[in-house]
């Protein structure tokens, strides 16, 4: 079954909503081609999926909380799986670039993410920079305190899952980071 | 009333508050840790937030992360369910610090009575019957001295204790050296303080305990008591209310003790007074609970009360809409806590549920966060689910449970239901007849009777 990038227009035609089936086709064919990262959404439910470094079947993460919505999980390979909530962030569909050991920087904090130092600052770090290992990346904000992230890795950055003032969870992927 | 509820806690309980934050209109804010990513208490959350992997100590128990939740959905009120932070004076007060209100008591009703030895004093002076004891113990001969004059057999306790750690029997004088020792160092261990105290022995008592809900207008009123003597090492196993051991008259009069005393200490919330009572119906305050417990259940059967929509309504300022002490009791009820454990060694079963079925019928309730295909982490507590049933009376409610256990599939996991099914058959039970040591005659140890 082809994946399919969701358009607004596609997205208005099709009233079908995930099949498990189809979830695991997907994460077949993400294995297949190797993708390291990939996020749809399909009829108000969105999957991302994220495979992890070392060679191995891609695991399903669940929707992650965008702060002001609900934060239901969707597990797609166990069944059966709570339904899913109502996502009303826009559309994101581009599957990324593969890349065998593209690194995930995860937020080891509950808080809020700030992509600069303060309000007027310009961001730490922006898309195709390269950063270093224990460079300051964002700050996350909880109770009052600014913790600052750094990186866990050398490379380039290739994604930025966040918005500045965005609130964010435990485990919440940040950035992307393609070594070098 | 509260804009929106976070519940600092898991399972069951962290579903009961949604089950009356839904009730009452409140949006609620869902915590947890990697682990319970597809809890029901997630699921059925308006929002929920991951705050830390599996390990309670970075999750369950991160005030920053608890807190930083809270703000970032923009809660007012946290509700910390039993266990985890329920009890933490420190815990109440960063809330209050960053205004947000804790739904419990005070933090100084916290504090006075998680230092058992305080609170055991301060209940004496306030009226109500204590075993004899000492204070914290300052010297070995103290000890010594002090046990001769209760008479033994003694028990050492942790003053910072509870849920028998740091507690230890002594059946005489030559012993007690050693165990006082051993009693100091298990208690510094478990809860960062050697102080412990005496109090004389009791050993095979009942333990009954009374529930009790306070206002912020200075009205307290008692629910009766609940019947908690079925225990294995200190964890209830099943409990019951009314106690078959309590008439009306001493309901009445210890209620009005525990009434006065709680007023005294300005107490507001839901909280659990412990007693013992030993074998000539005596009974003595042993410690007090100050949070929502397990059994609630079974007290809201006999009342028809929803205590914890009481907690959220107290909390937020509302008096209490009781008349007098109390409320009238109906009928019987008793509950069956059901563990996910090896019904022989009784060691706790992690696993995969693979078939689930809650039984129903009339005075059935089943409190549960486990469903078909739920993993049980073995991260937490075995607790899966709360069977309680009310009857018109007590041997109704003993056969509501024989048929409702009969009727609980649970099934991939071992559970504590054969168990739970024995007691239910035993005859002493059935006539009321048993203390804390009941239970004995079910292990490997001891034949069954």
């Amino acid at each position: 079954m082809p994946v399919k990038k969701s358009s607004r227009s596609e997205e208005a035609e099709n009233d079908r909503s995930w099949e498990l089936e189809e979830i695991q086709q997907l994460i077949d064919l993400l294995i297949k081609r190797e993708v390291a990262e990939f996020e749809l959404e399909k009829n108000g439910m969105r999957i991302r999926i994220l495979r992890q470094a070392s060679p191995g079947p891609a695991s399903a993460s669940p929707v992650n909380s965008s702060g002001d919505s609900a934060s239901q999980p969707a597990d797609p390979v166990s069944a059966p799986a709570p339904a899913p909530p109502q996502e009303s962030a826009a559309t994101e569909s581009q599957p990324e670039a593969p890349s065998e050991a593209a690194h995930v920087l995860k937020s080891p904090m509950v808080g809020t993410f700030f992509a600069s130092p303060s309000p007027d600052a310009p961001p730490f770090v922006a898309v195709g920079d390269r950063v270093s290992v224990g460079q300051v990346l964002c700050i996350v904000e909880a109770m009052k305190l600014m913790n600052e992230i750094e990186s866990e890795s050398a490379g380039e950055i290739v994604r930025i899952h966040v918005e500045n003032g965005q609130p964010v969870e435990y485990g919440q992927p940040l950035f992307t980071i393609k070594p070098f | 009333m509260f804009g929106k509820i976070l519940i600092a806690n898991r399972g069951e309980i962290a579903l009961r508050v949604i089950c009356a934050c839904k009730e009452l209109g409140i949006p609620t804010v869902a915590v947890y840790s990697e682990a319970d990513r597809y809890s029901l208490h997630v699921r059925f959350a308006d929002e929920a937030v991951c705050i830390g992997p599996a390990r309670s100590s970075e999750s369950y128990l991160n005030v920053a992360a608890i807190i930083s939740a809270a703000e970032i959905t923009g809660a007012d009120a946290i509700h910390p369910g039993y266990g985890f932070l329920a009890e933490n004076p420190k815990f109440a007060e960063v809330c209050e610090t960053c205004k947000l209100t804790f739904i419990g008591p005070p933090p100084q009703a916290i504090h006075l009575m998680g230092d058992k030895n305080l609170a055991r004093k301060r209940m004496a002076e306030l009226g109500l019957p204590v075993l004899p004891g000492t204070g914290v113990l300052g010297s070995e001969e103290e000890a010594l001295k002090a046990a001769d004059e209760i008479g033994y057999p003694v028990m050492v306790k942790a003053s910072a204790g509870g849920g028998g750690k740091g507690m230890r029997i002594v059946n005489a004088a030559e012993d007690l050296p050693q165990l006082l020792q051993t009693a100091q160092n298990e208690a510094e261990a478990s809860f960062g303080s050697s102080d412990v105290y005496l109090e004389k022995y009791i050993p095979s008592p009942r333990h009954i305990e009374f529930q009790v809900m306070a206002d912020t207008h200075g009205k307290v009123v008692h629910l009766g008591e609940r019947e908690c003597t079925i225990q294995r090492r200190h964890q209830k196993v099943l409990e019951e209310a009314p106690s078959t051991q309590i008439n009306a008259e001493t309901r009445r009069q210890m209620g009005c003790k525990i009434i006065r005393a709680l007023r005294e200490v300005g107490y507001t919330n839901a909280g659990t007074v412990e007693f013992l009572m030993d074998g000539n119906r005596n009974l003595y305050f042993l410690e007090m609970n100050t949070r929502i417990q397990v059994e609630h259940a079974v007290t809201e059967m006999v009342t028809g009360l929803d205590l914890v929509k009481m907690q959220i309504q107290v909390a937020a300022g509302l008096p209490l809409p009781i008349e007098g002490d109390t409320v009238g009791l109906r009928g019987h009820a008793i509950e069956c806590r059901i563990c996910a454990e090896d019904p022989e060694t009784f060691a706790p079963s992690a696993g995969k549920i693979t078939g689930f079925h809650v039984p129903g019928g009339t005075g059935v309730r089943v409190d549960t966060a486990a469903y078909a295909e739920s993993i049980i982490p073995p991260y937490y507590d075995s607790l899966i689910a709360k069977l309680v049933v009310h009857g018109e009376d007590r041997s109704e409610a003993m056969q509501r449970m024989v048929r409702a256990l009969e009727m609980f599939i649970i099934e991939g996991i071992s559970t504590s239901i054969p168990m739970q099914e024995k007691i239910l058959a035993d005859a002493d039970f059935r006539a009321g007849r048993f203390d804390t040591q009941f239970l004995n005659r079910f292990s490997r140890n001891g034949a069954g009777k």
